[in-house]
């Protein structure tokens, strides 16, 4: 079953190496073992900025790339120049929002988005209901820039035409699903949690199979936990394959044609 | 309970995996030490009625299965929850399940719990909750509850933790049980055997307890929670591979969780079999 993992940060001392690309192919030996076939990491440009291009143009065939942005306190423009530096002119293919970037609903961001949806790039959003506050409640505890999978529904609501995932499906997975559930045009990425049983059969069944795709989010996470979600479902094996891959190939065919990638 | 010989665990242990191409495979006559009955009281999932339970550890290779009940979490008769899951292994995994009846030393009377445990229902352990029944391991309680056990040559589960603190119930929120006291209660208690189920994440976030508690023979963690690449490595390195015990905690997690993660520290055959089987069969006696 070709398994492709969406979330992958490769920074971090868990992995080892000392660069960027030494820390990459260590998580290719890794990935080998595991039966994953490509990674896609999200990149925090600034720190690796040299790396990247060489980096990928060796892996072509193991890598796809996101652009870690930051919304509330990034200049639009910026934005933008990053997206037409590293999506248009560049290596990479996506856009991710992490727990600090900002809320994904607010107006203001939408030429983020629209621009991004222009190069034919991938829009991964972190979500998170952490429950907390007085009185306790789902969210309550969230960072101050941390979308919820709402905010997901919000945005996915005023863009129908633009492709969106749902980070982590909420974090609250049995809330997450219902809160994007409408929204046909949001995935959800089954990243990050931990192993709980029935997240997958939940997902398959609220938003049918095409609306999953697997990531991981080494190392913070491990491949194992993350991988034991869809080959434990309860769910077909052609389920599992279009999480495991055909739904982010899918995602991912409209710019690997564009830049002349296979997918 | 079944017996496997080293033939049959390593070829059941090519079969209990999905492909890939991995070194280490879970293995045919595993002992889980972290398996529940009954339900989950916020969420039914497969596995959560007792047949469906056995079908899917026999499924994985599991030959022993230490067992303990959902309902131990917010019961308060102990008595009942105990006899209950007795008489589910008996009648749905006679040669699979092993009962841990569960004990709450600040219960009154749950030394009577204890004893029904040891001689009527003959189980070789219990397994405590200390943050759902709202006591800690400092509590003078506990320690008696340690002492008890092991006069009696019961071995003690101590599960810190069920369900990501962040998911709880708005109204039911737990927090996770602090493992700090627990090598100093041992140096006090020499006879107990314990293992910790559940107690960790990383090992960034505990090196020192697990260090110290990697320096007891009579002392085993599971790795079900541990979540982190090559994480189960990490916790070999610091308590070393005696102390280290497969825990599936099913049916919670999806059992191929714990099995992958064998892949992903790509452990050699011996270390494969001493945490899968052997810690476990030691740490339990005959």
């Amino acid at each position: 079953m070709k398994i492709w993992d969406l979330h992958i940060h490769p920074e971090g001392e868990r992995i080892p190496g000392r660069t960027l690309t030494e820390k990459v192919e260590n998580l290719l030996r890794i990935a080998d073992r595991m039966g994953i076939e490509r990674l896609g990491l999200f990149l925090e440009l600034e720190k690796y900025e040299k790396e990247i291009e060489p980096l990928f143009a060796r892996h072509r065939d193991r890598l796809f790339g996101f652009i870690w942005m930051t919304l509330w306190n990034v200049p639009l423009a910026d934005n933008i120049a990053l997206m037409n530096r590293w999506i248009a002119g560049g290596p990479l293919i996506g856009i991710k929002m992490g727990g600090y970037s900002g809320i994904c609903s607010v107006p203001a961001y939408d030429p983020v988005f629209t621009h991004a949806a222009s190069l034919k790039a991938v829009i991964y959003i972190h979500t998170w209901l952490k429950v907390g506050g007085d009185p306790p409640h789902p969210g309550g505890q969230n960072l101050p820039q941390e979308s919820r999978p709402q905010d997901v529904a919000v945005l996915a609501a005023r863009h129908p035409g633009i492709p969106l995932i749902c980070g982590h499906t909420g974090g609250d997975w049995e809330l997450g699903i219902r809160a994007v559930r409408p929204h046909k045009n949001v995935s959800v990425e089954i990243g990050g949690g931990f192993p709980a049983r029935g997240q997958v059969e939940m997902a398959v069944r609220e938003l049918g199979a095409e609306r999953i795709i697997y990531g991981s989010d080494v190392s913070g996470r491990g491949f194992a936990s993350q991988l034991a979600k869809v080959y434990g479902a309860a769910i077909s094996e052609r389920e599992k394959e279009l999480i495991f891959s055909g739904n982010l190939r899918r995602l991912l065919a409209p710019i690997a044609r564009a830049k002349g990638l296979s997918v | 309970m079944t017996s496997v010989n080293r033939r049959g665990f390593l070829k059941g242990s090519l079969a209990a995996l999905p492909p890939g191409a991995g070194a280490a495979q879970p293995a045919a006559g595993i002992v889980d030490t972290s398996v529940y009955l009954s339900q989950w009281p916020f969420r039914r999932m497969d596995g959560d009625t007792t047949p469906e339970l056995v079908a899917l550890l026999r499924r994985h290779g599991v030959a022993q299965a230490w067992t303990g009940s959902f309902d131990a979490l917010l019961h308060k008769d102990m008595s009942s929850v105990n006899a209950r899951l007795a008489a589910e292994c008996r009648r749905h995994g006679r040669d699979i399940l092993v009962p841990f009846g569960a004990v709450n030393p600040v219960l009154p009377d749950w030394e009577e719990d204890l004893r029904r445990c040891h001689e009527e229902l003959k189980m070789p352990g219990i397994r405590v909750h200390p943050n759902y029944q709202n006591y800690t391991l400092k509590d003078p309680a506990f320690e008696r509850l340690l002492r008890a056990a092991a006069e009696r040559g019961l071995m003690v589960q101590i599960v810190c933790w069920m369900e990501d603190e962040r998911h709880h119930h708005p109204l039911v929120r737990i927090p996770t049980v602090d493992l700090g006291p627990l090598p100093a209660l041992l140096e006090r208690v020499p006879q107990a055997r314990v293992a910790v189920a559940n107690g960790f994440q990383t090992v960034s976030g505990a090196r020192q307890t697990l260090a110290r508690l990697g320096k007891f023979d009579r002392v085993a963690v599971d790795f079900a929670m541990m979540d982190a690449l090559m994480e189960l490595r990490a916790l070999i390195e610091t308590t070393g591979i005696g102390r280290v015990v497969f825990g599936s905690y099913s049916p919670m997690f999806y059992f191929e969780s714990a099995a992958l993660k064998m892949r992903e520290a790509a452990l050699s055959d011996a270390d494969t079999r001493a945490i899968q089987r052997d810690n476990a069969r030691r740490l339990l006696g005959p």
